[in-house]
């Protein structure tokens, strides 16, 4: 990741994907692909996030080569959508992505199906509803907008 | 749970004396998504309750399945009456279906396509009225997606936290299966099923214990079995666990429905034939340790070697 978006010139057309604080980190490259009469398509992720990976990867893989995609989003739904990208079939060279906000992820607890938040980087949790000491994974649910947390110890 | 007392019957699912992870799918001899053994009566019994008592953990589909569920009732209600005509029976006036389980003297009358003529979702509906576990996927954009399960006997899996994910998703813990492309070799596989010409695998595991409902929600109190297997205890307590798997392409919903039907059989069993403990002494010495390690047998493997390793002898001595 850069620190920065940077404009690549001369590209098909733009993508980005961003919410609301994305957007305002994206705007100098959107302005850029304005001023230069590119052809762009921004895709605004908002609260409501049912089903949402699965139209993001129908929307881009409707795409054509030479398509270029900035992703802005909060650290924690970074990871999931990047997946999907690369699932999808972009590669490094044909996107950029930036996180915001606090590095924090949700854990998804075996035993209770409750949701524990947590910083990033934390190996083992207690799930907040039934306490089971639970190992985060990196095996992630689109639906359930969470990681799986696994029984740590027997 | 009882197990399975004559050998012939139970599904032993290798071949030389070698395993490692590979698209070992085969056509099917028989098309047929569902079987019925001795241990029927008791195995609906223990999913019927799993499901009132456990129903989010055994059943969970996304609202746009019903057709596809309808399609499932209907193949497996078909594959029954065809294959069991002596237990089952089913008689279709227009869209009113009256289906008879014989076995359980059961009738339910429905209108075939109308939910609320059924108590349960067309795929719980006919879940509990057979052993395997059925599970939907559904087919977009050139993927496969979970899109709706009853699953009372998973091999330590979460139907509730697979719900609505990709095929690769779903198979993102197994080591090496993303690096060896197998993810994708699969899928590509599966895209290109058709209906009528069905195919199967076996998958197998080593369970310390003779529980079906090995649950990822109750692994805090089965997978303690793994601490507690001895020399003396191996032969009773851990079981050889065979999944037979069916894979049917739906042909109106384009879905594929996956079947799983769970065997398990002590290992004190499996050692009364020669050749199956030789073999399976081998796999086991040869196993490498991410597969090991992955299907949860590094705490008890070398004891369970130990014990192989002892029935041969005693056969060799006598
Ligand atoms: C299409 C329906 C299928 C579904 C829903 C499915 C689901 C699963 C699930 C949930 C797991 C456990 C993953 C975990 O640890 O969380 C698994 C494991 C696995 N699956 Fe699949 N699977 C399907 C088809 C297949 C096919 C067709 C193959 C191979 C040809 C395959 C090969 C495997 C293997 C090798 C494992 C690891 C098993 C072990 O080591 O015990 N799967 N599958
Ligand atoms: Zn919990």
């Amino acid at each position: 990741m850069k620190n920065q978006p940077i404009f690549v010139q001369s590209k098909r057309k733009y993508l980005f994907l961003a919410d609301q604080k994305g957007l305002t980190i994206l705007n100098p490259i959107i302005e850029q692909a304005i001023i230069n009469n590119d052809s762009f398509e921004v895709v605004f992720l908002g609260k409501q996030k049912e089903f949402l990976h699965t139209d993001i990867a129908h929307w881009l893989s409707q795409q054509k080569m030479g398509t270029y995609l900035y992703v802005c989003l909060p650290w924690k739904e970074l990871h999931p959508i990047k997946l999907k990208i690369e699932e999808v079939g972009f590669s490094e060279e044909e996107y950029q992505w930036f996180g915001h906000g606090d590095k924090s992820k949700n854990v998804f607890c075996c035993r209770c199906h409750e949701i524990t938040e947590v910083a990033n980087g934390e190996v083992e949790i207690n799930c907040q509803y039934c306490h089971l000491l639970l190992e985060v994974s990196d095996h992630y649910s689109a639906l359930r907008h969470a990681y799986l947390g696994y029984v740590a110890k027997l | 749970m009882t197990y399975i007392d004559n050998l012939e019957q139970f599904p032993y699912p290798f071949k030389g004396n070698m395993y490692r992870y590979s698209n070992n799918s085969i056509p099917l001899d028989v098309p047929k998504s569902v079987d019925i053994t001795s241990n029927y009566e008791e195995e609906i019994k223990l999913k019927r309750q799993l499901l009132r008592d456990h129903p989010k953990r055994c059943f969970q589909s996304l609202s746009h399945t019903l057709k596809a569920q309808w399609e499932i009732l209907a193949l497996v209600m078909n594959h029954l009456v065809n294959y069991y005509p002596d237990k089952f029976s089913l008689t279709k006036t227009n869209t009113l279906w009256t289906f008879r389980n014989l076995i359980l003297n059961e009738t339910q009358q429905f209108i075939y396509g109308d939910e609320s003529t059924l108590l349960q979702q067309p795929l719980d509906f006919i879940g509990r009225h057979v052993q395997e576990d059925l599970i939907l996927m559904s087919e977009r954009d050139g993927n496969l997606y979970l899109d709706a399960g009853q699953l009372c006997f998973p091999a330590n899996w979460s139907l509730a936290f697979d719900l609505g994910m990709s095929f690769r998703e779903i198979h993102y813990p197994i080591p090496g299966f993303k690096e060896e492309k197998l993810d994708d070799r699969i899928l590509n596989f599966l895209l290109r099923l058709e209906a009528g010409n069905p195919w199967g695998r076996n998958n197998w595991s080593l369970m310390a214990g003779n529980r079906l409902d090995t649950s990822l929600e109750t692994f805090d109190d089965w997978g303690k079995g793994r601490k507690q297997v001895t020399a003396e205890n191996a032969g009773d307590l851990v079981h050889l666990r065979v999944e037979v798997q069916t894979l049917f392409r739906l042909s109106r919903s384009n879905g594929i429905l996956f079947t799983i039907h769970t065997h398990l059989l002590p290992l004190r069993k499996l050692a009364e034939k020669r050749a199956w403990l030789e073999q399976f002494y081998h796999i086991l010495q040869e196993l490498p340790p991410y597969i090991v390690d992955y299907k949860g047998l590094s705490l008890f493997k070398d004891v369970v070697i130990d014990y192989l390793k002892v029935q041969l002898e005693k056969e060799d001595a006598s």
